[in-house]
C-alpha cells in the first residue's frame, strides 16, 4: 500500500509514486433512463484504497426534459463523502440552454439525491447541461467500490441522459 | 624617460598569458618588458610590435607562471616607467579547485549628488581609486572587473576619435600625459575585464540604434585588452573566461538591445539572438573544462526600472529557462553596477531565477535613493563604493563571497555556496591500503529503529520502522525484527512539519542492514601517496574500500568518514585511523544526468585520433583559447578531397542508444577563416560496423578566432557506438590549415547509459519475485510482481514489447537487481508472452513475437491465420469453437488482448474468449466477451472443467458493439481469484474490475490463448472472422540477465524476492 506522506530515507517505489497521481474516470458512453426514479449505476465507478482520504471532483454532463429532470447520488458503502454540489433546480427555465435558472447548492449525504433540472421540452433531450459535485471522501478498511448513480428526479416517459464520451468525468486523488 | 606612452593596461588574463595594450602618441613602435619583480630585473622582452595608425601597441604575453605577480613596462624608444603596470596571473589551471579574490565596480564620472569635486568632463579622479589600488595590492586581487560606465561622456555619434580620446582621458584624467591620475594608476594596478554600459557606449539608456554603436565597438576592439569576443564580428563585446572552476561571462547589454520603450514581447531582445546562442553554447560546454559555478556580469540590472531587464520580460524568462535547462540556475550569481549603489540580494527575493545579485557601485557618480526592496541584504546609494568577490573552492563546495566596501570599510557581505559534490576517497584493500585489523562489527551500538524528534517549544513526532530489516517487532516472531531501540531528540528546526523527516532519516541511518567498520587504519607508511588525499578528507566525506578481504562480502565497502587520528611514530608505522560509519544509507535518490561520451583536449597526445583526408599534428593552441589547455590538434587538408578533418576514438558498445539525441561540439580556429567546418559524428553498431555519418551542417568560421561549433544529432536505428569528428568541407587547399580542440560528444539527456545500472536513480517495484528456480548460470529469469490485495503493482520497465506498452523504456537499460545476495544485471526485459501479430501466416498462427509457438485446436488449420496486423479465427460454422494457445509462464498472471468480430451479430451472439490456465479444450478459465444481437457487450468469467462450462460471474459492459471494432479484455488470475474487465480500444480502461470470481478448480499454469465461437442460433453470413491483437502478459515478465555482478554465483529458488541492487532513498 502506498503512503501519501514521504519520509526521509524511504525507498522510492514505482507504486508509491503512481499512487500520488490524480486519477481520471470517464463516462465513456451516453447512458439513458426513462420513466424511472430508481438510481442506476453509471460508468463512474472505482475501488479506492482502504483507510485513506481522497479529494474528488465530479463533472456531470446531462440532458433532461423539464418534466423529468436529473438526479444523482453515490453508492459508496465503504466511504464517507463530504460533498459540495451545484446544479439547476427542478423546473428550470426551458427557453434555451443559455437561459439562467435557480441553482441549488447543497452539502448532501452519500445517498441524498442531488437535483439537476432539465430544460428540454421534448424527448430525447438535446441540451447539454452541467452539474458539479466536489469534496472529499474517506474510506474504511474494506475494499469497497464507489459508484455514481443517477435517475430521473420525477418519473416521466421521456429520456434523461447522462452524457458520455468527452463529457462526464471524475478526478480523484489521495490526500491522506 | 620617454613621453610617447600615454596609457597601458592588461587584460585577457590566464594562468600563463596576458594581453597588454598601450597607447602611444605620436604612434611609436615598441616592445614590452615583463618581469616578476618591480625592479624589472631579468625582464623578458615581447615584441617589438608595430603601432597602429592610432598609436596602439598590442602585446600578447605567453609562457607566464601561474599565481605570480608580474610587472610590465613599455619600451617605445625608451622605458616609460611612469606607466608601469602590474598583474597577477591566475592561480592555477582551469578546472582545478582554486581560491582567489578579485575586485569589481562600475559607474564613475557623473556629477550631482554627493561630493562630485573629483570629476571633470565626465571622468573621475576620485581618491577611491587609490583606496582600491592599495586594497588590491594588499589582498592580491586577481583582476578588476569594471561593470560598466567607465565614464559619462554619453557620445552618441559615430566618431571613433571621441571614444579613443575618452579612453585616453580616463587613464590620464583629461590630460594628454598624466601618469599620476588616480584612475589610470588603479587600472595599471592589476589586469582588468570591462564591458560597457550606456554612458560609455552611446548615452543614457542607449541601445543598438544609437549612431555611436559602430564607433564604440571599433574602438573597444582597438583599445581594451579583452578576452576573445564571442561575436567574432565587428559588433558585440560579450566574452567569457574561466578561473579554476568558476566560469565568468560578461555580456554586452547595449550593442544588440532593442529600445526599452518597445512593447514587451517574445521578439524583444536585450542580448540579441547570436549572443544568447553563444551564451547557451557556452553553458552547455563549460562543464567540459571543469566549470562548476557561474558568475554572470551584466551591465544591465536584472530587476527594477526601465533601463533594465524588466523591460525585456520575455527574454528574462527565456534566460531563466536557459540557466535551468543547462543546469546552472542553482550554481550562479549575477553582478552588475548601473544604479550607483551597493546592493546585495541573497536570492530568495529575486523572483526571476532566485539567484543572488551583487551590485557594486558607484565609484564616483551621482546617486538617488534606495529603489527597491529586492536587495534583502541591503542597499546603499553613494560614491566611493566598490566590491570584491572572494572565491574559495573547498572541493566539496565553492564559496563566492561578495563584499561591498565604502571607501575601504566593509559595508555588507553575502556568500553564495555552490555545492560541487563530495569527493570519494577510494581505498583498495588488495592494494595494501588498509592495515590490520580490518574487522566488521555486527553490534547494535548504532541501532535506532524508533526515534522521537521534538522541536524546542514545539511539537514532537515519533517514527518507528515496523517492517523490513531491524524493525521494532519481536525477534521471536519476525526474523527481520530487532525489538525496540528508541531514542528521543530535541532539535532546532523551524517548523513541526520538519520533525517527521528528521525522525525517519535518523531511523533510516540507524537501521542500515550491514556490519559496521568502526575503524579503518590507512597505511600511510606503505602508501605515502595517499597522504595528500587523507589531508583533504573532510568529516562526512565518502570513503570506499574496494576488494575487501576474502572472508567479507565481495562488494566495495561504503563508509562515511566520521573523524580520525593520525599517529606518526616509527617510519614504518604511520597510520591514519579513520572512524567510520556505514555509507550506503547516504546514497540517496538522484536524477540521472547526461554524460560526456568522448572528449579530446590533446593536452598529452593524439592517441585515438586519426586524420581524415589530410594530416594532423598536435601543436600549441594558437591565439588565446577561451578554454583550458595549451594544445590543439592541427588539421592540414590534403588539398584535393572535398571533406576531411580529424576523427576520434570509437566509443564502447552501449554508449549510444538509437533514437536518442547527442550533442557534438568543438572549438575551432582557422587562421584565414573557412566556410564549412562542423562538429559531427559517425555512427556504428555494437559490432563496430559503420552505419552512417551524422553530419548536420557546416558553419563558416571567422579568421583568427576560436569559435565554438555545436550540433545536436539523433542516433539512427541499430547505433550503439560513435566516432567524434571535427570535419571540414569545401575542398580546402593544403594551406588552409585549421585547429580543433575540446572535440566532444555528450548526451542531450540522460539515458540508460548515463543513468548507470547501479545508481540510486531508478524506481523499485514494491514486491517482485522469481517465478521459477534458476541455476547459478541461467540467464533468463521469469519474475512476477503480484498484487497488493486487490491492487495491481507496477511491473518492471521493458526493453521490448508492444509499442503501446506504457512501461516500454528500451533506452533505460541495463540496471542491476539483487536477489538472495547475488547482484545480476538486467540487460533486457519483456512481457513473458506478447504478440503484435505483425506476421502473415496461414494454417496456424506461427510463433508469437515473444517466441512461443501457437497451437491450434478443435478446427481445421485453414481456419487459423495472421494477416500482418491480427490473428484470425475464421468461423465458418456455428456452435463450434476455434482455439489457439501458447504456453504460459505461470498460473498467476495479468494478461490482456484486443478482439473484434467482422460483423454485427444476428440471430445469436458472437463470443470471444481470453483463456488462461488452459490445459485442453475441456479445461480452462476464460474471460469471455459476448457481442449480442442487440449490440450489447456481455462479459463473463467462465470455468470450463471436464467439458462442463460454468459462468462464474457476468456483467454488462457499457457501450455498443460495432463490427470490426476492437475491444480489450483484461484477465487477471491470482490464486483462486479471477478478475476481468473489458472496454473499447481507444477509451480509458475502466478503473474498477467489472467481474471478480473465486474458483479453485484449476491451478496449473497451462497455456494462455483465445477461443472464438458463434452462438448456435447465430444467422450471420459465414464465415464470421474473429480478430485478435496486442496480446500481452504484463506480469510475469522475462528478464535477460548477466549473472554474478558482485562475484557471487548462486542458484536461486522460486519465490526469491528481487529488487533494485541500489534502491533510491529519499534524501533528508
Amino acid at each position: 500500500m502506498s503512503i501519501p506522506q514521504w519520509f526521509a530515507g524511504q525507498v522510492l517505489m514505482a507504486d508509491a509514486m503512481n499512487a500520488r497521481h490524480p486519477r481520471l474516470i470517464v463516462q465513456q458512453n451516453d447512458q439513458t433512463v426513462n420513466n424511472s426514479t430508481t438510481l442506476v449505476n453509471s460508468e463512474i465507478t472505482f475501488t479506492p484504497e482502504p483507510n485513506a482520504v481522497f479529494a474528488y471532483e465530479l463533472f456531470i454532463s446531462y440532458s433532461a426534459v423539464d418534466t423529468a429532470d436529473f438526479k444523482w447520488a453515490w453508492n459508496a458503502p465503504g466511504a464517507l463523502l463530504a460533498s459540495f454540489t451545484a446544479g439547476y433546480a427542478a423546473s428550470a427555465a426551458t427557453t434555451s440552454a443559455d437561459t439562467g435558472s435557480l441553482i441549488i447548492f447543497r452539502r448532501p449525504g452519500n445517498t441524498t439525491a442531488r437535483i439537476a433540472g432539465g430544460t428540454d421540452t421534448t424527448s430525447p433531450p438535446g441540451r447539454f447541461h452541467s452539474a458539479y459535485d466536489r469534496g472529499t471522501f474517506s474510506t474504511d478498511g474494506t475494499n469497497s467500490s464507489v459508484t455514481m448513480q443517477f435517475a430521473q428526479n420525477a418519473a416521466a416517459a421521456v429520456d434523461t441522459i447522462l452524457r458520455g464520451g468527452n463529457q462526464t468525468r471524475l478526478l480523484y486523488w489521495r490526500i491522506g | 624617460m620617454a613621453f610617447d606612452v600615454k596609457s597601458a593596461w592588461a587584460g585577457a588574463l590566464t594562468a600563463s598569458s596576458v594581453r597588454v595594450i598601450a597607447d602611444t602618441a605620436p604612434p611609436t613602435n615598441g616592445s614590452l618588458l615583463v618581469a616578476d619583480n618591480e625592479a624589472m630585473t631579468g625582464a623578458v622582452t615581447i615584441g617589438p610590435v608595430t603601432a597602429t595608425i592610432n598609436g596602439i601597441l598590442d602585446f600578447s604575453v605567453t609562457g607566464l607562471d601561474p599565481d605570480t605577480q608580474y610587472w610590465y613596462v613599455v619600451d617605445a624608444g625608451g622605458l616609460n616607467t611612469s606607466y608601469k603596470g602590474t598583474f597577477r596571473t591566475h592561480p592555477g589551471p582551469i578546472g582545478e579547485p582554486l581560491s582567489y579574490i578579485f575586485g569589481a565596480a562600475g559607474d564613475a564620472g557623473l556629477v550631482g549628488a554627493g561630493d562630485d569635486s573629483y570629476i571633470t568632463d565626465a571622468v573621475s579622479n576620485n581618491p577611491v581609486f587609490d583606496t582600491m589600488r592599495v586594497q588590491c595590492a594588499a589582498e592580491g586581487w586577481g583582476w578588476f572587473s569594471h561593470l560598466g560606465d567607465l565614464h559619462y561622456r554619453n557620445y552618441n555619434v559615430n566618431d571613433p576619435a571621441l571614444f579613443r580620446e575618452a579612453y585616453d582621458e580616463n587613464h590620464n584624467f583629461n590630460l594628454g600625459f598624466n601618469p599620476g591620475a588616480r584612475q589610470g594608476m588603479f587600472l595599471r594596478g592589476q589586469a582588468i575585464t570591462y564591458v560597457w554600459d550606456d554612458h560609455d557606449f552611446g548615452g543614457n539608456d542607449s541601445n543598438r540604434t544609437v549612431a555611436s554603436n559602430p564607433a564604440a565597438n571599433l574602438v573597444y576592439r582597438e583599445c581594451v585588452p579583452h578576452y576573445p569576443l564571442g561575436s567574432g564580428g565587428s559588433t558585440g563585446i560579450y566574452q567569457s573566461w574561466q578561473v579554476g572552476r568558476v566560469l565568468y561571462v560578461a555580456t554586452d547589454s547595449r550593442s544588440f538591445r532593442d529600445p526599452n520603450s518597445d512593447p514587451q514581447g517574445p521578439a524583444k531582445t536585450l542580448l540579441g539572438t547570436a549572443q544568447k546562442q553563444w551564451f547557451e553554447n557556452l553553458l552547455m560546454t563549460a562543464r567540459d573544462t571543469g566549470a562548476e559555478a557561474l558568475v554572470w556580469q551584466s551591465s544591465s540590472r536584472w530587476i527594477g526600472g526601465t533601463d533594465t531587464w524588466s523591460s525585456f520580460e520575455h527574454e528574462r524568462a527565456e534566460m531563466v529557462q536557459m540557466f535551468g535547462d543547462t543546469g546552472w540556475l542553482e550554481r550562479m550569481l549575477f553582478m552588475t553596477a548601473d544604479e550607483h549603489a551597493l546592493s546585495i540580494c541573497s536570492g530568495p527575493y529575486n523572483p526571476y531565477g532566485r539567484f543572488p545579485m551583487f551590485m557594486f557601485a558607484s565609484m564616483d557618480s551621482s546617486y538617488g535613493t534606495n529603489s527597491t526592496e529586492i536587495y534583502d541584504v541591503g542597499q546603499n546609494q553613494g560614491r566611493q563604493q566598490y566590491g570584491t568577490m572572494r572565491v574559495t573552492d573547498h572541493g566539496h563546495s565553492i564559496a563566492l563571497t561578495g563584499t561591498g566596501y565604502i571607501n575601504g570599510a566593509v559595508w555588507q557581505a553575502y556568500t553564495k555556496y555552490v555545492h560541487v559534490g563530495s569527493p570519494v576517497f577510494a581505498l583498495d584493500y588488495a592494494a595494501g591500503h588498509i592495515s590490520e585489523p580490518f574487522e566488521p562489527t555486527d553490534d547494535d551500538q548504532k541501532l535506532r529503529n524508533e526515534i522521537t524528534a521534538s522541536r524546542v517549544d514545539g511539537g514532537e513526532y515519533t517514527y518507528a520502522k515496523t517492517i523490513g530489516a531491524n524493525n521494532t517487532g519481536d525477534p521471536a516472531l519476525d526474523a527481520d525484527a530487532a525489538g525496540v531501540y528508541d531514542e528521543g531528540l530535541q532539535l532546532n528546526v523551524a517548523s513541526d512539519a520538519q520533525l517527521p523527516d528528521q525522525a525517519s532519516w535518523r531511523v533510516h541511518l540507524g537501521t542500515v542492514d550491514e556490519d559496521r567498520y568502526p575503524t579503518v587504519r590507512i597505511d600511510l607508511a606503505a602508501n605515502p601517496d595517499l597522504a595528500d588525499e587523507v589531508t583533504g578528507l573532510y568529516l562526512g566525506d565518502r570513503v570506499t574500500v574496494a576488494n575487501p578481504p576474502l572472508w567479507l562480502p565481495p562488494e566495495t565497502i561504503e563508509l562515511i568518514a566520521e573523524g580520525g587520528t593520525e599517529t606518526v611514530g616509527h617510519p614504518v608505522d604511520w597510520d591514519m585511523v579513520l572512524n567510520a560509519s556505514p555509507g550506503t544509507p547516504w546514497k540517496v535518490a538522484q536524477l540521472a544526468a547526461p554524460q560526456i561520451l568522448v572528449q579530446g583536449d590533446f593536452e598529452t597526445d593524439l592517441t585515438g585520433w586519426t586524420a581524415n583526408n589530410g594530416s594532423i599534428a598536435r601543436v600549441a593552441a594558437p591565439g588565446v583559447p577561451p578554454f583550458g589547455g595549451a594544445w590543439s590538434v592541427q588539421i592540414t587538408p590534403n588539398g584535393s578531397s572535398a571533406s576531411g578533418g580529424v576523427n576520434g576514438p570509437l566509443t564502447a558498445a552501449g554508449t549510444v542508444i538509437p533514437g536518442e539525441q547527442y550533442i557534438a561540439s568543438c572549438w575551432v580556429y582557422s587562421p584565414g577563416g573557412w566556410s564549412d567546418i562542423q562538429a559531427c559524428v559517425d555512427w556504428y553498431n555494437a559490432a563496430g560496423t559503420f552505419l552512417s555519418s551524422g553530419l548536420g551542417s557546416g558553419t563558416a568560421v571567422p579568421a583568427g578566432q576560436w569559435t565554438l561549433l555545436t550540433q545536436t544529432l539523433t542516433a539512427p536505428a541499430n547505433a550503439a557506438r560513435l566516432v567524434p569528428r571535427a570535419r571540414h568541407g569545401g575542398t580546402p587547399a593544403a594551406g588552409n590549415i585549421w585547429h580543433a580542440d575540446q572535440i566532444t560528444v555528450r548526451e542531450a539527456k540522460a539515458t540508460g547509459y548515463s543513468a548507470g545500472p547501479d545508481r540510486p536513480n531508478r524506481l523499485d517495484t514494491s514486491s517482485c519475485q522469481l517465478v521459477t528456480a534458476v541455476t547459478s548460470s541461467a540467464t533468463s529469469f521469469t519474475v512476477h510482481t503480484p498484487l497488493n490485495g486487490i491492487f495491481a503493482r507496477a511491473p518492471w520497465i521493458i526493453s521490448t514489447g508492444l509499442a503501446s506498452a506504457p512501461n516500454l523504456k528500451p533506452t533505460q537499460f541495463p540496471f542491476d537487481v539483487r536477489l538472495g545476495g547475488e547482484v545480476v544485471r538486467v540487460t533486457a526485459c519483456a512481457p513473458a508472452v506478447w504478440d503484435d501479430f505483425t506476421r502473415t501466416t496461414s494454417n496456424g498462427w506461427g510463433t508469437s513475437t515473444s517466441g512461443g509457438a501457437w497451437t491450434i485446436a478443435n478446427a481445421a488449420a485453414s481456419d487459423f491465420s495472421t494477416n500482418g496486423s491480427a490473428g484470425l479465427h475464421s468461423l465458418g460454422s456455428v456452435n463450434s469453437s476455434r482455439y489457439t494457445h501458447t504456453p504460459s509462464p505461470a498460473a498467476d498472471l495479468d494478461l490482456r488482448i484486443d478482439c473484434s468480430t467482422s460483423a454485427l451479430a444476428t440471430g445469436g451472439s458472437h463470443y470471444v474468449h481470453l483463456l488462461a490456465r488452459y490445459l485442453d479444450v475441456n479445461n480452462m478459465y476464460a474471460a469471455r466477451l459476448a457481442f449480442t444481437t442487440t449490440q450489447t457487450l456481455q462479459l463473463a468469467v467462465q470455468r470450463r472443467l471436464a467439458g462442463a462450462q460454468t459462468d462464474l460471474a457476468t456483467a454488462t459492459v457499457p457501450g455498443v458493439h460495432a463490427a470490426a471494432t476492437f475491444y480489450t479484455i483484461r484477465f487477471q488470475l491470482a490464486g483462486s481469484t479471477l478478475r476481468a474487465k473489458a472496454w473499447r480500444v481507444g477509451q480509458a480502461e475502466p478503473e474498477k474490475w467489472q467481474l471478480t470470481a473465486t474458483d479453485t478448480s484449476l491451478t496449473a499454469a497451462g497455456s494462455v490463448g483465445v477461443r472464438s465461437v458463434l452462438d448456435a442460433a447465430n444467422t450471420n453470413t459465414l464465415p464470421v472472422t474473429a480478430s485478435y491483437d496486442n496480446l500481452e502478459i504484463t506480469t510475469p515478465q522475462r528478464m535477460t540477465v548477466t549473472r554474478s555482478i558482485n562475484t557471487i554465483p548462486k542458484a536461486q529458488s522460486a519465490g526469491t524476492p528481487l529488487s533494485l541492487a541500489q534502491p533510491a532513498h529519499v534524501a533528508l
